[in-house]
């Protein structure tokens, strides 16, 4: 669904019931990509809750309708990359902190389920991958389309997304066969 | 490649991980956002001398004065502190020398300019900058041409005057921010009219009484800032009236304040058929570096235009350029009027604001 000029327009002049529209409209898809590439929900909500906060705040800076999704979209990616450089920053130099992530990725690899061999995986690659390949899977968009979003062009999408494919496939599968591997061998 | 089995399977099975394994979503509460964005809107920052921009009191800031957070205020009063730091070394070389530009902008009764911001590189990654689309200048542009047909004569000048501008914009690459237009009477009365992306409000300030009032055409609805509250460095918040700050408005105060050194003379050149002169400063401040060039037209020994860049690191991520400087022009006082309209409601409003040291 595209926003439309008077839904945009009642949001800028302080119409909740507008606002909550827009909300209703995109705050999945928001999650689902800002959890993709960041790996937690909990960050993921906080992501989506700040940027919608931002929009309330200042309606005056949303752009034309016809650019709406795309440039929402960009929000989104560029805040969740922004987030995880930060989680980066504070644990450069917590040794406890990075043991602890050990431990919790240990133990959810022990858990044996796709979503959490897809995460794990996800975590491995880099941000801008994690955003592409939600884009395209999650959010089904064409590749021209996810170069407007992160403003590169689509040849540019088209190999990373390949690479970002293939090392997503070589992850996944590494997480499986450590998985089978684990399991009692049938007699 | 989408001839290609194996591909298009292995694109299928992706796409059937992923869309199985979506994050589970309550929702999000919209009430809780509001509140939040409220309670933001009470911490958030500016300096004293400017009019804060939030959604309940939006007024137009300029380069110096600009809407911000408690991150982004103190450094940007940091910088305006630096500010004082700029033009003015014992001589201009041998064309032009500072004191002159000082002592003519001293003697200057009114000024006009417009200012505009535009956005670069990461800009759109900015908390406080969500960029805004070029298609709202091209809406901007066509609303101005609508209402220029049925405009009485004063107000034809004002959308002709407008529309030359931002016409000329439509040419630029970089992505536009904003657009404003101040008028200057005195030394006192400052009038900010808002012409991108909004174009629907102004506001006016009186420097020597501390007034700061902004109306807003679509709401039909005035606001006078009649409280401030002061964040302190420890987060304790202290409510009072609003305070007056400096005699004179933005753009005579910092020429006031200008300081002798660390200038950098430019080669001159033409603007526009005009001889000028550049001047430019440099300040390293908590990692980003602020540059401001003053080109100075040679003859009147006035600014001709004034370009600020902020890089931070070495990303140029905001610039900011001030023309179309029109010296001691008539001003109708009533540009100037704090009287409310007739039809518009009133209301009073409060700006926030960091301790200063």
């Amino acid at each position: 669904m595209m926003m439309d000029q008077n839904t945009l327009k009642r949001i800028r002049d302080g119409d909740a019931k507008a606002f909550e529209q827009l909300v209703c409209t995109y705050q999945h898809e928001m999650l689902c990509i800002a959890a993709r590439i960041t790996g937690q929900v909990a960050d993921a909500e906080e992501i989506r809750q700040l940027i919608f906060v931002r929009i309330w705040q200042s309606p005056e800076k949303l752009p034309h309708p016809d650019m709406f999704k795309a440039w929402l979209r960009r929000c989104v990616v560029n805040e969740s990359i922004s987030f995880i450089r930060q989680q980066r920053r504070k644990r450069e130099g917590l040794l406890n902190g990075d043991v602890e992530d050990q431990h919790d990725a240990n133990t959810m690899a022990e858990k044996e389920s796709d979503a959490q061999h897809l995460r794990q995986a996800l975590n491995q690659l880099e941000p801008e991958q994690r955003a592409i390949l939600s884009l395209k899977f999650d959010q089904q968009m064409a590749v021209r389309d996810i170069g407007l979003v992160l403003e590169q062009p689509h040849t540019t999408i088209q190999s990373k997304l390949e690479r970002a494919i293939k090392e997503l496939r070589s992850l996944v599968s590494n997480a499986r066969r450590s998985r089978d591997a684990q399991r009692p061998s049938p007699r | 490649m989408p001839n290609d089995p194996v591909h298009d399977n292995e694109m299928e099975t992706l796409h059937k991980l992923f869309q199985d394994t979506r994050p589970a979503d309550m929702g999000v509460d919209v009430a809780a956002i509001i509140a939040r964005a409220e309670e933001a809107d009470a911490q958030s920052i500016q300096s004293f001398t400017h009019g804060l921009s939030s959604r309940k009191n939006s007024i137009p800031t300029s380069i110096w004065s600009h809407p911000m957070t408690i991150r982004s205020a103190a450094l940007i009063v940091a910088a305006v502190l630096v500010f004082a730091l700029f033009i003015f070394p014992a001589t201009l070389g041998d064309k032009i020398a500072l004191a002159q530009v000082k002592e003519r902008i001293d003697a200057v009764r009114t000024v006009q300019y417009v200012e505009t911001s535009f956005a670069e590189g990461t800009i759109s990654q900015s908390p406080n900058s969500f960029a805004v689309s070029e298609p709202n200048l091209a809406q901007a542009i066509e609303r101005r041409e609508q209402q220029l047909k049925t405009a009485d004569d004063k107000t034809k000048d004002d959308l002709e005057f407008e529309l030359r501008f931002m016409r000329t914009l439509q040419t630029e690459k970089a992505e536009l921010l904003y657009v404003r237009r101040v008028r200057v009477k005195g030394k006192q009365l400052e009038r900010t009219d808002q012409l991108f992306p909004l174009s629907n409000y102004h506001v006016v300030r009186d420097a020597q009484s501390g007034l700061t009032v902004s109306f807003h055409k679509d709401r039909k609805h005035k606001e006078t800032l009649t409280k401030q509250v002061v964040v302190k460095n420890n987060g304790e918040q202290k409510e009072s009236a609003v305070a007056k700050i400096s005699p004179s408005v933005d753009f005579f105060a910092q020429f006031t304040a200008l300081p002798t050194k660390n200038v950098e003379q430019l080669p001159s050149k033409v603007i526009n058929g005009v001889n000028v002169i550049g001047l430019r400063t440099s300040e390293k401040q908590a990692g980003n570096t602020w540059t401001r060039t003053y080109w100075v037209n040679e003859q009147t020994k006035l600014p001709y235009e004034i370009w600020s860049e902020l890089y931070r690191g070495t990303q140029l991520t905001q610039r900011w350029v001030i023309k179309d400087f029109v010296y001691d022009a008539p001003l109708d006082d009533d540009l100037f009027s704090t009287e409310t309209p007739a039809g518009y409601t009133s209301s009073e409003g409060t700006i926030y604001g960091m301790e200063s040291k």
